[in-house]
């Protein structure tokens, strides 16, 4: 992998792993590729677009499981009183937070970028691995649960 | 003499956000009243017409009126020109957070965010604004 999409990768997993720790309070880790979870099902992908000096896309995938536990922990409910709106709006705003904190520290304050509004579709185990296995994403443990991050300028 | 309990209004669209945000202000041991929440700027003028509210959180974009639009309806509507608003989001960029400030936003905090930041900008403000 060339130094410059390394670094990349390295700033994109930095401020997930700072999302996730900062404001979900979960504990974090960058994983190896072959790590991922490869039997993985019930998944989510969050994907929007950003324009100005750069421009490009950022995409997040992860087990509802994940994002029901992000939920829990953040509204403070049940699992059983996690609907489906509840997973999706917790993944785009990761996402969201994701971006803007990559974005900032990859290309610094003095850059303007305007985001879009994240869009969540569901994923099967075959485009997680594919999106998992792609040179520009990067794969996150929080507390057990994993997530597939890619910035793609 | 009791210790002084601030009301807080939070505006944003996200559920998962106006949570973060409540939940922040609970682990920063913010001394807190009544805590609001809105989803967008016009339901957060109906609560400020209503309630007194020492500070203001507010996200940029929203439907129906967004965080600057809301506080420029507040600097037209009396005394709420002097409730301080903070800005969160994930803007990074120094000219539009310089741009917001000059609008008559408060401050600004960048998402994410941790408890002590969130702290750190309310005692700020909120200590300025009862000295």
């Amino acid at each position: 992998m060339p130094d410059v999409q390394r670094r990349d990768c390295e700033f994109l997993a930095e401020s997930l792993q700072s999302v996730i720790e900062k404001m979900v309070f979960m504990i974090t880790d960058a994983l190896d590729d072959d790590e991922l979870d490869t039997g993985a099902v019930d998944l989510l992908r969050a994907e929007m677009e950003f324009s100005g000096s750069r421009s490009g896309k950022a995409v997040l995938a992860a087990q509802s499981d994940l994002c029901a536990e992000i939920a829990e922990n953040i509204l403070g409910i049940d699992h059983d009183d996690v609907d489906q709106s509840s997973l999706e709006d917790a993944l785009r705003e990761i996402l969201n937070m994701t971006c803007g904190q990559y974005l900032t520290s990859r290309w610094g304050e003095e850059q303007v970028f305007d985001l879009t509004v994240p869009g969540v579709t569901t994923i099967d185990t075959e485009q997680w691995t594919e999106l998992a296995q792609d040179e520009q994403s990067v794969v996150i443990d929080a507390e057990g649960y994993q997530m597939v991050a890619a910035v793609y300028i | 003499m009791g210790l002084r309990m601030y009301n807080i209004l939070i505006v944003d669209d996200s559920r998962t956000i106006r949570a973060v945000i409540s939940k922040t202000l609970e682990i920063a041991d913010v001394p807190t009243g009544n805590v609001w929440e809105a989803g967008n700027g016009l339901e957060a003028m109906e609560i400020l017409r209503k309630e007194w509210v020492d500070i203001v959180f507010a996200d940029i974009n929203m439907p129906e009126m967004n965080g600057i639009e809301l506080v420029e309806q507040m600097s037209t509507e009396g005394m709420l020109d002097s409730v301080p608003v903070v800005i969160v989001s994930t803007e990074g960029s120094r000219k539009r957070i310089e741009e917001l400030l000059a609008k008559g936003v408060r401050a600004y905090l960048r998402k994410p965010f941790a408890p002590e930041d969130l702290k750190g900008v309310i005692m700020e403000i909120l200590e300025t604004n009862h000295a």
